[in-house]
């Protein structure tokens, strides 16, 4: 590291890597004038990934050899290429640490940009064409817009070039979806039949499948829909009671059981169906476990519901579908048999991350809306935009919305850059967040418009009915902060057991007991050693955003370092304590995206930079106070705390013994 | 089961939960007592008539209520402040129909005191006027005491034993007494011994009306001599009695039971204590009992028995049904009786999972109280199952290994539910419930309707072998094989 402010003097890692004498623009030492000169995209042509201190040696090794490969066979395999992510991220939130190189916030180069800006832009000015009004009130997408959008090949975002698709990266498929969300019907049309409904056949599928399959999919001639939820099973995936038995001669599965809340149910022609099948175990014992299929509407017996009247996206079609008898041919099983469970929890977890970007291109476009509202109407005299309380709901939006889109490119660009990482927290993480965030501020949009915005001339109740179901579909955000906490929970507990089986201990390690002591009188914690010197990686001017990431990071550390040893396995049934761990590993995951895209914005001085910094600014300090009202309860009952989780836990008893609200009337009387 | 002992324990078993926090503050009080000298001992003598009933049963029962009674009598004495002044002579030389035993009373005694203990009770039960002070008790209060028997069994007579008959009574008494309210005392204690029989002594207004024959602005003290001596003393006392009958009986007094009282003997007074006391804890207790019983019960034997299955049946999805036996035998020879079954989906998923070659048993009947009401229930039950207890119970030392720590299994994975053991409510240690019933008639053919009826929509019934393990009058068990038809059909 250079230790010097006013040299020149190239940090050692990137002296190596770069064999020149420029700098990195994340390195607060190089005056950041100099930085300027130097476009942020060069720098990252010169650094391909990032700029690691520690991995920079083997990453160039890596590329080395990739290289190496390349000229052996001849053709050039971009996946090899790739290196891979060598630490979680959420995960490793858990224990308090955090690669500093992930506040590089990662960008496209010009081709890459260019490349997607020519597929939006003719998509953005279809989409501002159509009349999601007439879509909501008839509660069905007319022919015609379905047809242009299978023009567009918007049915085949994500699949392959080879296939018919227009085989986007994760970052472009996010940048489509902010546009394509701004109709809620078709958003949700649209993500059931890619997002999850042929995800599959690309995760999974065999050659001869995709053959089969992804090139009418891709074009838009065939629906997907992912058949997954039942009546007696919604987030308890492994509960599912469709089966599929083997028929006698051995070609057939025969398909019985009913599916209900199907996205593009009635309309889809293939179907990822997951239903239950026996299986012998080496042991030579029958299982049940649950299998994928890919079952065509031509296979028969199969019988949609009518569609349901839904509250918001009622231009989506959602039913019940139901299979009677349905033969599928053995070569339509999805991946392996008994493999389904997984490859469900695979699909919806890599389908989560765009709807972070989804719900910010829905805001922006009624932020405006709603922005010029604010600036032409008058009352008491002076434009509703001087007024400090509707000033402050703007901001609010605003940082939301920057979160957002920090979080979900972030991932995006991970997503794309590393050979398959595992992005299923940091998938969740934005789908809570963006889609309570949506909710929030859909509502305080309307709240602005005021009594306009209650009525349907406007689009803000549309709007607010279709946000509504972000927080149910895709895993309810309630299982998903479990996972999210529970997740990260077990990865620090494996990683470092042996110290937290001493921590459960006490009296046999009495001198741990006393480190522990010492160290969190010195604000530190066991697991969280040393404090992630965090503001070296960003522009001094969010120095102090960086600083309080890396203490919110310590404060998990340390909140872990309680929850852990005293609740060991059985912290699984502390949900409360789950949801407070869950919420600050959100809120620092945006504090991260956030920071690393205004120091780069800043950096590289993109239009409203210093707006992008102060944005952070008022993120992080309402994180901060969240993350500490948060680990104020969750530590353990000290001298005169009340612990709230307790007492919510018994008046909810009380309520469901009481079958309701339990409380008396306040007019009744005792005698 | 043997309705004499519920005499003395009713008030035990039938909770109402005041009720119970009341005795066992008493209770302990009593065994604070024990400690102290006997002669101080000797002040919580017993009334014998109890007290012998009470030694004649079971040892445990008689020692139970020898200290609720003391308990009793005590309260009544401290309430009152007359607990001095009574030594053993005095209760036994007392001759106006009053008496106390000491508690200690020796088991053989000699047949003239037996003669004359005969003699004693007898007295007592004619009597409603209590023992706090025998000597107060004139040969003129008693004359007073039958003379309002006489009128309160006249009107009984007349207009038959109801609420607006005892009224009528009250009213008549006042309109006879007009000014001087004479033998007002003696008209109270009698009212308030026959309130029973014209079912009125759970009904506040009744005792608002009987309060009301006391004279109004009279008794109030006007010093405090006055109101330390207990002004009025037999008034107050029998005030102080009422409202004790009142909480016997759960009734708990209002506001304007409080201004009538106030009108009678002021603010200050004994009595008026007590009111106050009373309705400082009472109200309290009122809703304490985390399972309710209304005020008013129900009388149709059916409601009854659906009152006690839900107050039984923890698990809140459980569905009741109501049958008629007449409805689903055709055997004529069926007796006419209703079935009030408890069964939840949770006890019919367990029941199509059990094995069919182990028997299920039929047990019963057990007793159930609501308040004073007692019924009978039956139980189908499963032996428990072990295999998922221990499951259960292995699992959770599994988790505590090391080697185990932090590889817990959760919702995320697909074999949660087989690696996890769910337990229901109904599986217990000791047995897994599979459904409750109260019969009319607690017969065995009823319980075989029963059995029938439950067979069409737990079809796994019809193969298992069902064992009924009935309880006689006299609490020996009877066991009937299972003799239905499909045994037939095996053998």
């Amino acid at each position: 590291m250079c230790m010097s402010k006013n040299t020149l003097t190239m940090p050692l890692h990137n002296t190596q890597m770069l064999s020149g004498n420029i700098g990195c623009y994340i390195c607060k030492h190089l005056n950041y004038q100099s930085v300027a000169k130097l476009s942020y995209s060069r720098l990252r042509h010169l650094v391909p990934k990032r700029c690691m201190s520690s991995q920079a040696e083997d990453f160039s090794s890596e590329v080395e050899t990739s290289l190496q490969k390349a000229d052996t066979s001849g053709k050039y395999v971009a996946k090899k290429s790739l290196p891979k992510l060598k630490e979680p991220i959420v995960k490793n939130f858990f224990l308090g640490k955090l690669e500093r190189s992930m506040l590089v916030y990662p960008e496209l180069t010009k081709e890459e940009l260019d490349q997607v800006n020519s597929v939006v832009a003719p998509i953005e000015k279809m989409f501002s064409e159509i009349d999601s009004k007439s879509i909501d009130a008839n509660a069905k997408i007319p022919e015609d817009v379905l047809q242009q959008l299978k023009d567009f090949g918007l049915f085949g975002l994500q699949i392959p070039e080879q296939y018919g698709g227009l085989n986007l990266s994760s970052t472009a498929y996010a940048r489509v979806t902010e546009v394509t969300s701004t109709d809620g019907s078709i958003a949700v049309t649209l993500a059931a039949h890619q997002s999850i409904g042929l995800k599959g056949i690309l995760i999974a599928g065999t050659e001869i499948q995709k053959e089969k399959y992804l090139p009418k999919l891709a074009s838009g001639e065939n629906i997907a829909a992912f058949c997954l939820t039942e009546p007696s099973s919604g987030s308890d995936v492994a509960s599912i009671k469709t089966r599929a038995t083997l028929s006698e001669d051995g070609k057939y599965w025969i398909l019985n059981g009913s599916k209900i809340w199907i996205s593009n149910g009635s309309i889809a022609d293939v179907f990822t169906v997951f239903a239950k099948t026996e299986i012998k175990t080496s042991e030579g014992e029958t299982q049940e476990k649950i299998t994928a299929f890919i079952v065509e509407r031509a296979f028969g017996g199969i019988t949609s519901g009518k569609p349901e009247d839904k509250l918001g996206i009622r231009g989506s079609n959602t039913c019940e579908v139901h299979f009677d008898n349905t033969r599928v041919p053995t070569e339509n099983v999805l991946g392996e048999v008994g493999n389904g469970f997984k490859l469900a929890m695979h699909i919806l977890n890599s389908g989560r991350f765009s709807m972070g970007s989804g719900g910010a291109g829905v805001l922006k476009k009624l932020i405006n809306l709603t922005a010029q509202h604010a600036i032409t109407r008058s009352q008491f005299g002076e434009k509703l935009s001087s007024f400090g309380l509707i000033k402050e709901k703007f901001a609010k939006m605003a940082i939301s919305v920057y979160a957002m889109e920090s979080m979900s490119y972030l991932t995006a660009h991970i997503m794309d850059d590393y050979l398959d990482p595992d992005m299923s927290i940091e998938s969740a993480v934005i789908k809570i967040f963006s889609s309570e965030s949506c909710w929030n501020c859909v509502s305080e949009c309307l709240q602005i418009m005021g009594g306009s915005g209650y009525t349907k001339d406007l689009p803000h109740e549309r709007y607010l009915r279709d946000s509504r179901i972000m927080q149910i579909f895709e895993g309810t955000n309630e299982i998903l902060r479990l996972f999210v906490a529970l997740q990260g929970l077990q990865f620090a507990g494996r990683s470092m057991k042996d110290t937290f089986l001493k921590l459960r201990d006490p009296h046999q390690n009495p001198l741990l007991m006393f480190k522990k002591r010492f160290r969190r009188s010195m604000g530190k914690a066991i697991i969280a050693s040393t404090e992630p010197d965090l503001f070296e990686e960003v522009h001094l001017e969010l120095e102090k955003e960086a600083r309080i990431l890396s203490s919110c990071l310590v404060s998990l550390g340390m909140a872990v370092e309680d929850i852990l040893p005293l609740y060991g396995n059985k912290v699984v049934n502390e949900q409360m304590k789950l949801r407070r761990l869950a919420d600050i590993a959100i809120d620092l995951y945006a504090m991260l995206a956030c920071i690393g895209r205004a120091s780069r914005s800043y950096c590289i001085g993109l239009k409203n930079s210093d707006h992008e910094v102060l944005l952070t600014r008022s993120f992080c300090y309402e994180a901060d106070q969240r993350i500490k009202r948060n680990i104020y309860e969750l530590t353990l009952p000290g001298e005169s705390k009340i612990e709230i989780d307790d007492i919510n836990r018994l008046i909810a008893d009380i309520m469901f013994k009481s079958n309701g609200y339990a409380a008396e009337h306040p007019l009744a009387r005792n005698w | 089961m043997p309705q004499s002992n519920h005499d003395v324990l009713y008030f035990v078993v039938d909770i109402d939960y005041f009720y119970m926090f009341y005795y066992f503050s008493l209770f302990y009080y009593r065994l604070c007592v024990s400690s102290l000298p006997t002669s101080s001992k000797k002040m919580l003598s017993l009334p014998s008539k109890l007290m012998n009933h009470a030694i004649a049963k079971q040892p445990l029962k008689h020692m139970l209520s020898k200290h609720l009674l003391a308990a009793e009598v005590w309260h009544k004495r401290t309430l009152s402040s007359k607990s001095n002044g009574i030594t053993d002579t005095n209760l036994k030389n007392s001759v106006n129909g009053k008496k106390s035993v000491e508690m200690k009373q020796e088991p053989t005694l000699s047949s003239v005191d037996k003669a004359r203990q005969m003699n004693l009770k007898n007295q007592v039960i004619d009597s409603s006027l209590p023992n706090h002070d025998p000597q107060r008790i004139t040969s003129e209060s008693r004359k007073l005491e039958v003379k309002a028997k006489s009128l309160l069994k006249q009107i009984a007579n007349e207009k038959g034993t109801d609420k607006a008959a005892f009224l009528y009574a009250i009213n008549t008494y006042i309109s006879q007494e007009t000014l001087y309210r004479r033998g007002a005392v003696e008209f109270i204690y009698s009212a308030m011994h026959e309130m029973k029989t014209f079912g009125v002594n759970r009904d506040l207004t009744a005792y608002k009306a009987l309060l009301q024959v006391f004279p109004e602005g009279k008794m109030i003290p006007r010093n405090i001599w006055q109101v330390e001596f207990m002004h009025y003393p037999r008034q107050q006392q029998c005030g102080i009695d009422m409202l004790e009958q009142m909480e016997v009986n759960g009734v708990i007094p209002d506001d304007e039971f409080g201004v009538l009282l106030k009108n009678r003997f002021g603010s200050t007074a004994h009595v008026t204590r007590k009111y106050l006391r009373m309705m400082y804890w009472l109200p309290k207790f009122k809703n304490i009992n985390p399972y309710p019983i209304p005020y008013i019960l129900p009388t149709d034997p059916i409601q009854i028995a659906l009152f006690m299955l839900k107050r039984m049946c923890v698990d809140q999805e459980t569905k009741y049904s109501v049958l008629k036996t007449t409805e689903l035998e055709e055997n004529s020879t069926q007796e006419d009786t209703y079935i009030v079954s408890a069964q939840s989906p949770i006890q019919q998923e367990l029941l199509s999972k059990h094995n069919c070659n182990l028997p299920l048993f039929v047990e019963g009947p057990y007793p159930v109280y609501l308040r004073y009401l007692q019924k009978h229930y039956f139980l189908l039950r499963a032996e428990p199952n072990i295999k998922i207890l221990r499951q259960k119970k292995q699992q959770e030392i599994e988790e505590e290994k090391e080697k185990n720590m932090f590889e817990w299994i959760n919702f995320f994975d697909e074999d949660y539910k087989s690696i996890k053991p769910v337990v229901s409510v109904h599986e217990q240690e000791d047995s897994t419930i599979l459904a409750l019933c109260i019969t009319g008639t607690c017969s065995k053919s009823s319980v075989q309707t029963w059995i029938r009826w439950l067979e069409k929509s737990n079809p796994n019934l019809t193969t298992t072998p069902v064992l009924f393990k009935l309880l006689s009058e006299d609490h020996e068990m009877e066991v009937i094989g299972d003799n239905r038809a499909f045994q037939e059909q095996s053998t």
